[in-house]
């Protein structure tokens, strides 16, 4: 085979520049310019070639088939080239690539070969700058920059660059003057191999060109193979290359079809797609590709270029007609790899580059963006300025209307819905919180929930006004949410608005809304004190100095917590949700710091939290769902989830503009505010996710009030709002107009969509609440109470009960005392035996086993069994259909029909005995003595039991006979008459009877052990001790210089 | 840091993606709660302890009553038995006694109390009861209810000279009940004014002459629909002299409507005719097939009738005159008895009832009504097998299913369960019918038993108890 050797015997490249005076020897470059029937360029391209100031440059030119001989061209006008034939053109064309392989087999010895066109014309120094550049850089491959042959002053590639799907961009906008503002040396994914200068070596181990990748893609394949194999690609601007684009342009016969043009590279650039990427981005890459060609297809046809367009799609198909051979090649590529696709990915272009071609060519975007961006940047300018003034309108009007939606709630009755009921008195509470056997249900031994005390707290502040206490809990929560809220963000910007903006986005989030629809004082409490707990966070996880600051922000959540948790169980978790979502969010905003710091922050908040609540708290262990608030709730759809759709409120999709806003500084923050803002949006993920999953794991499993658990989401999507805010008036001054810009005005329009909504739950003052109740529909239970007490059953839906619930499947049922009852009959004990008892009678009628349920609850003392469908009497939330049970009701013998409304009914138990009764010392109608609850009851007749009238526990004069005292059986309960302990035995197996033998009044009391008293003191000092502490720290907090 | 933005916003946006494709896919309900069950004017599961019976009784005007309450304990535990008297007129009345294990107590009504409802609550054992008459008005025996419903239907009745229909509406609960009364006649829909809103007080019953309302009407279907409360419903039609030999035929209602109805026991018998009403009370046309199965298996080809909405319509089976004859005549081969199956196609509700009148040397004298059984079960029981002035008792048993049933029958008294050679392992083949002779002979009867029928498939099972001028049909109790 006939080989070239380069010259070296040129003028040395470099000057002496060492103390020997040694001469270095300029590197060997040949040029291989491949032709094809040539024009007239040709000789122009070889006179520029051979006045090249490089030293040891030599040329090759090879005819790729032309029909007519261009040697005695070549010779005249470079009589030192070299002139290869080749005899038929390649098949495909043009065949540049099939050409240029020839020099690995022609040339030997050679450093760099140049692989040119025959239609460009390098400047003298061009070869020189890019042999220099590639040692001074260390590249594999080095291409200059291209200007248009007629007028060089036009720019027509510095370097080009492809989308992750192979097509190319240059980045140079049509006509674009060459002003040196890309002449800077850098890494590029590929150069155009209309003059490519590549190490000799780098061709060789790359096997040159792959002829299957032209037309298109042949320069890119080879660029990032080389790539793939570690070597850099690099243009070098000053190098400078004129180029005529003679097939481009035409000139050159013959031009291929157009439709074939696309089929064959878009063939080529698939084969390149299929070989390069990595197995794992194939997955991903080629899938998207094919749906991008689809939509260009879709384009194509819409515009009436039918054949281009089935062209597109046959150059896919053809792409993988012989998957032997792409195989093949794929590994061979692969072989060469080295580096990830990661670091290949860095050179190419985000998104498409069609449609940045198409917007740059087309539409001359370009000029107009940066019009558009200049005059962005100055108008976002003034409107920071104006916005500045902004915040006080819209926190003004905010309060306004969170005021007028709460108008009825502040000054008039908050109804007595869900867990609205009526507070006790200030003595009442105290005597709940601190006494030895709790009322709910048929009674209990089990400690009662700090948030009695704290009732009595708030009675006793308010001078006894417990009305007014509700009132300020239950209308307050969401103006104190607002206001958490707003002190959460406003450190986050200098500007006001930021904060209001969150604020705006929190208040008008319908959560809270729903909550007191529903009549839910727990997820309210918990709306309220969220924005304070995540604000202890901040401070905290923001907190340079570690100390000794940290135990005020771990108070502060502690006592947060507990508060909440006393009112809603479930929020025990709400400091460990802060927490989890801060170290989830650890990889992406790499700060493991703020996560460490959350941990502890998290944890220690929780302890003093479940420690405030000690020993209530520990009864929870093994309790039943419905102590920690969980029910069976209808599951809801992702889309109800996520734009807050618990309930009435929300005026429709208006919610999901707080969803859009949130989702701003994701797009613009930087920093810190973009660490948070990831945060906040990974509390809101968790939050939706807690409330979604369970209803996808297990459909009808008893969960917690979707209103508590998206109180996370709503807090972290308001603060995200803030964050956004406020990267829009720090940010975003910083980008160019753009989708960023949009999507603030999606944000700002979304927040004020959010509003509508919030004003339009404005106009009941109640927020939807019904003004009306069963309290007082049901008023007249309570009026002439008969001797003795008596019960009051509810039974219906567990959602919409007056009353703390248990269930007996989906069957709710919960206990009042002498009447609707009170707040006394909230958070109810663990479920004991004699509420199993319950349910078990209730059952039975239900299952239809019975028609006799009035005397089986008659030892319960229950004298009105009231069935109810919604949540209050004309409006409130509706309860899931209970067929079975209005019917097992209709058809029991011993319960009358007392009262019906729309939407409740209210049997009288025929059969009732009252909760405090005397049994006449012979009574064979009264099976007292018998162990099996039901059974005993069943045959029970209330004809020889009267009530008995009592004073606290003390009742008048009875006896002789037996006192049946209703509370759940306990060997604790005691009797005492005449000085006498009474023998105390159970009663109809489940309750308490003690045996009277002489007329004589009897005292009766519960007597507890002295732990349970030590442990409710502990729990009194537990809550002043860390009050006192809070208050030290936070003096100490503030005293700490800024 | 713009890396990791992308990252997390994608990671973002790929929980979504995750979330709604998870969310699209076929989502896991919830165990679908138990529909209520319906209603059952007959028990729909075994006798429990703490069981009540609920007793309409006939109406008080019928001349010459000898009615009597059977009261069988099928359980193996002696059962409390509380009886208390709804009366027409006077105080309540309660009687208490017990029945032993796997005993049978028979009380003439006389013995209660007064004339009323009765409303009888048994603890422990398995109790069954039925009520019934044996005297000179005729002969029926019925079972009681356990179950207060808001609607109760019957498809059989008229009022021609010599019938009398009457409706009794008992409320044994503690609730006033609002009725509305419907009638579908031979002359259309009515829906009287005065059985409108019709109050029927707590714990009474009120005894309604509909003959009085629909004069002289070939058709005359009864719905019952309870506004307010539940009742227990039970229609008598007695039969005059005046419409040929005397009978009393008296049915509980159906609480509940079908597509299908299957009755185990018919025959065409000398001087005796069945009809089979269907009334359409569903809310569109239906066409209805009647499919006769003989239990000679002879094929008999099904007849399909047409019932439009609210109407009644009456087909007489077997007796069919030749072709050209009359309209509505379903086949059924002489002197061979057949079981009905009666469905409809598309899936219309209906209600069918039969109606059997015979001569007084017929098989079949007198009068006999039964509404069919719209499913099969595995158990089922009758509270007594016998009438004072007994001809036969005969048990009919269908299998309406495609595969064999092999039925045991037990008969239990005094506190013993006998099983019968005869009627032990009899094995009924699918869609055929069999016959079990209880009774048989005019001698004197002794003290009553209780009939227990175990089947390995579900079947339906109908007892017919012919008496010296009137006979007796009546479906099982279903207990399992």
């Amino acid at each position: 085979m006939d080989t070239i050797e380069p010259s070296i015997s040129a003028p040395q490249l470099l000057e002496d520049d060492d103390e020997t005076g040694a001469v270095q020897i300029a590197p060997p470059v040949v040029a291989v310019v491949v032709t094809s029937d040539p024009g007239p360029w040709l000789e122009e391209a070889l006179v520029a070639l051979a006045g090249q100031d490089y030293p040891s440059l030599s040329v090759l030119v090879l005819d790729n088939g032309s029909v007519e001989d261009p040697t005695a061209r070549i010779a005249a006008a470079m009589p030192g080239a070299f002139v290869r034939r080749r005899a038929e053109r390649a098949a495909d064309g043009f065949g540049f690539p099939a050409a240029a392989n020839e020099a690995l087999d022609v040339v030997e010895g050679a450093t760099f070969l140049l692989f040119c066109h025959d239609d460009v014309t390098p400047d003298r120094d061009a070869v020189r700058l890019m042999v220099e550049e590639a040692y001074r850089s260390n590249a594999g491959i080095v291409g200059p920059k291209f200007v248009h042959d007629d007028h060089p002053e036009i720019l027509l590639e510095v370097g080009m660059s492809v989308d992750r799907y192979g097509v190319p961009f240059s980045g140079i906008e049509p006509d674009e003057v060459d002003q040196e503002q890309h002449d800077a040396v850098r890494d590029v994914f590929f150069v155009s191999n209309a003059a490519m200068l590549v190490r000799s070596d780098l061709f060789h181990e790359l096997s040159g060109f792959d002829p299957a990748t032209f037309p298109g893609a042949d320069d890119v394949d080879l660029c990032w193979r080389a790539r793939l194999a570690g070597a850099r690609v690099i243009v070098v601007p000053a190098a400078r290359v004129r180029h005529r684009q003679s097939t481009t342009n035409e000139t050159r016969p013959p031009a291929a079809l157009e439709p074939q043009d696309v089929r064959a590279k878009t063939r080529s650039r698939i084969r390149v797609l299929c070989k390069s990427y990595s197995g794992l981005s194939l997955l991903w890459v080629l899938p998207t590709a094919f749906i991008l060609g689809l939509a260009e297809v879709l384009g194509l046809l819409l515009t009436g270029r039918v054949r281009r367009g089935a062209a597109l799609l046959a150059g896919w198909l053809s792409a993988f007609a012989h998957p032997g051979e792409l195989r093949r090649a794929r590994v061979e590529t692969q072989r060469l790899r080295r580096v990830d696709d990661g670091d290949v990915r860095d050179l190419m272009i985000r998104g498409s580059a069609r449609l940045r071609a198409l917007v740059t060519s087309r539409l001359h975007a370009g000029d107009h963006l940066t019009e558009v961006s200049s005059r962005t940047r100055v108008r976002m300018q003034s409107t920071a300025r104006q916005l500045r003034r902004a915040p006080a309108v819209v926190g003004a009007v905010l309060a306004v209307l969170v005021l007028f939606g709460s108008r009825s709630l502040f000054f008039g009755r908050v109804p007595q819905v869900g867990d609205f009921q009526s507070w006790p008195g200030v003595g009442a509470a105290w005597a709940t919180f601190a006494g030895s056997w709790r009322m709910t249900f048929m009674g209990s031994e089990h400690a009662a929930t700090p948030a009695f005390g704290l009732i009595s707290m708030l009675d006793a502040v308010l001078l006894g006004h417990g009305g007014f206490a509700r009132s300020l809990v239950v209308g307050g929560a969401l103006p104190l949410g607002a206001w958490g809220t707003y002190r959460l963000v406003r450190p986050f910007a200098v500007s006001a608005l930021p904060a209001v903006a969150a604020t705006v986005a929190y208040a008008a989030n319908p959560v809270a809304r729903n909550a007191i629809w529903r009549g839910e004082l727990g997820p309210l409490v918990c709306f309220a004190l969220a924005p304070f707990v995540l604000g202890a966070f901040v401070r905290a996880m923001d907190d340079e100095d570690d100390r000794p600051e940290r135990p005020h922000p771990m108070l502060t959540v502690g006592l947060l917590v507990a508060v909440a948790a006393s009112v809603w169980p479930p929020a025990l978790m709400l400091a460990l949700l802060i927490g989890i979502a801060c170290w989830l969010t650890t990889p992406f905003i790499r700060d493991a710091r703020a996560a460490v710091r959350a941990a502890p922050l998290a944890a220690g908040a929780t302890g003093i939290a479940i420690l405030l609540c000690t020993p209530w708290v520990w009864s929870l262990l093994g309790a039943d769902g419905a102590t920690f608030g969980l029910q069976p709730r209808d599951a809801l759809s992702l889309g109800a989830i996520l734009h807050f759709e618990t309930g009435r409120a929300g005026a429709g999709l208006a919610p999901w503009g707080i969803v859009a806003a949130a989702a701003v500084p994701l797009a613009i923050a930087t920093g810190n505010r973009l660490a948070w803002a990831t945060r906040a949006w990974m509390l809101a993920v968790c939050s939706f996710a807690l409330v979604w999953l369970p209803a996808r794991v297990s459909p009808g499993a008893s969960v917690p009030a979707p209103e508590g658990v998206l109180v996370g989401a709503a807090i972290g999507l308001a603060f995200a709002c803030g964050l956004g805010v406020a990267a829009v008036l720090d940010d975003l001054r910083s980008f160019g107009f753009g989708w960023r810009q949009v999507m603030t005005v999606v944000a700002t329009v979304g927040l004020g969509w959010a509003m509508l909504g919030l004003t339009a739950d404005t106009w009941s003052g109640r927020w939807g609440l019904d003004a009306e109740d069963w309290a007082s529909t049901y008023a007249w239970m309570g009026s002439n109470p008969p001797a003795g007490g008596f019960r009051v059953l509810w039974v219906g839906d567990p959602n919409i009960l007056p009353a703390d619930v248990k269930r007996i499947g989906t069957t709710g049922f919960a206990l009042t005392r002498d009447g609707p009852g009170d707040a006394r009959a909230q958070w109810a004990a663990p479920e004991a035996r004699a509420d199993r008892v319950l349910a078990r009678a209730i059952d039975a009628a239900t299952s239809g086993q019975t028609s006799r349920l009035g005397h089986l609850l008659a030892p319960a003392g229950i004298r009105y069994v009231a069935f109810v469908t919604r949540a209050a009497p004309s409006s409130g939330a509706r309860g899931t259909p209970q067929p079975r049970l209005a019917d097992a009701l209709a058809r029991q013998l011993d319960l009358t029909l007392s009262r019906v409304e729309t939407n409740g009914t209210v049997y009288q138990n025929d059969a009732w005995i009252p909760v405090h009764a005397l049994a006449a010392p012979v009574a064979p109608g009264v099976k007292v003595d018998e162990h099996d609850p039901l059974a005993s009851a069943l045959r029970t007749e209330p004809g020889d039991v009267v009530g008995v009238p009592t004073s606290g526990a003390r009742t008048g004069p009875i006896g002789p006979g037996t006192l049946l005292w209703s509370e759940a059986a306990s060997m604790q309960w005691h009797a005492t008459s005449g000085g006498r302990a009474l023998v105390r035995r159970d009663a109809f197996g489940w309750t308490n009877a003690f045996t009277v033998e002489a007329r004589a009044p009897v005292a009766v009391h519960f007597r507890a052990g002295a732990m349970g008293k030590l442990l409710r003191w502990f729990e009194v000092l537990c809550w002043a001790g860390v009050v006192a502490g809070w208050f030290v720290t936070r003096r100490r907090a503030r005293a700490r210089p800024a | 840091m713009k890396s990791r933005r992308t990252l997390f916003v994608g990671a973002l946006v790929a929980v979504v993606a995750i979330a709604v494709a998870v969310g699209n896919a076929k989502r896991p309900h919830a165990e679908a709660s138990a529909a209520p069950p319906l209603a059952s004017g007959l028990p729909a599961g075994s006798p429990r302890a703490g069981s009540v019976w609920f007793c309409p009784g006939l109406p008080s005007s019928l001349p010459g009553r000898d009615d009597r309450v059977t009261i069988s304990n099928v359980g193996d535990a002696p059962a409390d038995v509380v009886v208390r008297v709804l009366p027409d007129q006077g105080q309540r009345s309660e009687t208490t006694f017990t029945v032993g294990a796997s005993s049978v107590a028979t009380k003439p009504r006389g013995e209660l109390g007064p004339e009323g409802a009765l409303t009888i609550e048994a603890f422990g054992g398995r109790i069954v009861i039925e009520e019934g008459i044996d005297g000179r008005a005729g002969t029926d025996v019925t079972p009681c209810a356990t179950q207060g419903a808001a609607q109760w239907n019957f498809a059989a009745g008229l009022t021609p000279r010599g019938a009398q229909q009457w409706l009794v509406l008992e409320n044994p609960f503690a609730s006033d009940a609002k009725v509305d009364v419907t009638l579908r006649t031979s002359g259309g829909v009515r829906r009287p004014e005065r059985l409108q809103s019709f109050d029927v007080r707590r714990r009474s019953r009120a005894v309604i002459a509909l003959h009085d309302i629909a004069v002289r009407e070939d058709r005359v279907a009864v719905q019952v629909d309870a506004r307010a409360g539940r009742v227990v419903a039970a229609q008598t039609l007695v039969f005059t002299s005046d419409a040929g030999l005397p009978g009393i035929a008296t049915t509980l209602g159906t609480p509940t409507s079908s597509d299908r109805w299957l009755f185990a026991d018919g025959a065409t018998a000398n001087d005796a005719t069945t009809r089979l009403a269907i009334a359409n009370i569903g809310a569109v046309d239906a066409d209805v097939d009647v499919q006769i199965l003989p239990e000679n298996n002879q094929v008999v080809a099904a007849v399909t009738l047409s019932v439009a909405q609210d109407e009644v319509v009456w087909a007489r089976v077997g007796g069919c005159a030749p072709a050209g004859g009359a309209d509505n005549c379903v086949p059924a081969p002489a002197n061979v008895p057949y079981a009905i199956d009666v469905h409809t196609e598309g899936g219309g509700t209906i209600v069918a009832q039969t109606l059997t009148r015979g001569a007084e040397n017929s098989a079949q004298p007198g009068a006999a009504t039964s509404l069919g059984a719209p499913q099969p079960a595995r158990s089922w029981v009758f509270a007594t097998d016998r009438v004072d002035r007994e001809r036969s008792t005969t048990l009919a048993i269908l299998n309406p299913l495609p595969q064999p049933a092999r039925v045991d029958v037990s008969v239990l008294h005094d506190g013993r369960v006998e099983h019968p050679d005869g009627v032990q392992g009899i094995t009924i083949p699918p869609n055929h019918r069999a016959s079990v002779r209880i009774v048989a002979g005019r001698r004197p009867s002794p003290a009553p038993r209780a009939l227990v029928v175990d089947a390995s498939a579900p079947v339906v099972v109908e007892r017919s108890i012919v008496g010296a001028a009137d006979v007796s049909q009546s479906l099982g109790i279903a207990v399992g």
